[in-house]
């Protein structure tokens, strides 16, 4: 434990020297313009992660809200489709009769019950589309949480930049690393990067088959 | 048969997952759904009425998920409620620390209709045998 925070002190004060360097060659090359122009990049790159959050925030919640004003139109559709086909059905035997009598008429009919017979099926392959693009939103959770942990990097990085730019003795200054809490990690952005990930439904499912939950 | 009254709270601090994974219990034919958007709102709501059912994300700001299922599990009222877990946090340790706080399910965001039927149905089963 000891040693741990040892080492932890000796690359804090590694990197406290480190910056005091960086810190003395900007002035004496005269960077602190480009700094300051650095600075104005790291913001505006910043209001374009909230523009990003924004506007999917929008997509996703215009289509949830037309997904959810078209699903009791499907409804509507199919449910008036299987009554009006029984509707036919009830017809009484005499009008069947009479409209077997019309060739024409008869062919229409029998288009028209077939047609009403299928939409019932084809309004729930519609339905099954629109859930699929509903549950495909769900990327605006798993893009925010990213952009989130990335806004939060940017706005360490710009207070730090303007600590270097107000010129204070950024030595005296400890440097204040967050402790990561590793239970929260937000979506794995590369499987393949990270050890240690179950970024997949199976991989989960055997995971905890193994541990006999 | 499932009973599809069963009162289902789901907790997610993101809008657009409530809404989804309400509509999705709504398209198994369970209408009866809250939503709290944090562990702390979600525990208030759990202790001032009754609710059969619990669909939480991990991480979120104030009481994350996993803090609000030790909660749960730590409460003689509330303990036997299930709780399945719906979140983008895919380690090792998070699978485990809430198959060991007592998490009934655990499902890894991005998740598709049948995943969240699929791993419902499990746990209600097992609740129906329990009963």
């Amino acid at each position: 434990m000891n040693s741990s925070l040892d080492t932890n002190n000796n690359v804090i004060d590694h990197l406290g020297q480190l910056t005091q360097m960086l810190h003395n060659c900007l002035s004496e090359l005269g960077h602190d313009q480009r700094l300051q122009q650095a600075s104005i990049g790291v913001s505006s790159s910043k209001d374009g992660l909230a523009y990003v959050v924004n506007k999917t925030t929008q997509a996703a919640e215009c289509s949830l809200l037309a997904i959810e004003n078209a699903k009791p139109i499907l409804e509507n559709l199919a449910a008036n489709a299987t009554n009006l086909h029984k509707l036919w059905h009830q017809m009484p035997e005499i009008t069947v009769t009479a409209i077997a009598d019309h060739p024409v008429l008869n062919n229409t009919l029998k288009q028209t019950l077939d047609f009403l017979n299928d939409i019932p099926e084809q309004t729930s392959s519609t339905q099954a589309y629109l859930t699929e693009i509903m549950v495909a939103q769900n990327f605006h959770d798993l893009t925010s949480q990213v952009i989130q942990k990335i806004t939060h990097m940017i706005e360490t990085i710009e207070q730090e930049m303007q600590q270097l730019l107000a010129e204070e003795n950024s030595t005296k200054k400890e440097a204040s690393i967050e402790k990561r809490n590793d239970l929260m990690n937000g979506p794995v952005i590369n499987p393949l990067k990270q050890d240690d990930v179950y970024a997949n439904q199976e991989q989960v499912d055997n995971l905890l088959t193994k541990l006999g939950f | 048969m499932t009973d599809k009254n069963l009162r289902f709270l789901v907790v997610d601090d993101f809008s657009t997952m409530r809404r989804i994974i309400r509509n999705l219990l709504k398209d198994l034919g369970f209408n009866n759904v809250e939503e709290a958007e944090d562990g702390a709102m979600a525990l208030k709501k759990l202790r001032d009425s009754n609710f059969d059912f619990v669909v939480s994300d991990w991480n979120m700001p104030n009481m994350d998920g996993l803090t609000m299922l030790q909660n749960v599990r730590a409460d003689s009222a509330l303990k036997d409620i299930p709780v399945l877990m719906v979140t983008a946090e895919a380690k090792k340790e998070n699978i485990i620390a809430a198959a060991q706080a007592g998490a009934n399910g655990y499902i890894v965001k991005p998740f598709t209709a049948a995943t969240l039927d699929e791993k419902l149905n499990k746990i209600l089963q097992n609740m129906a045998v329990h009963a």
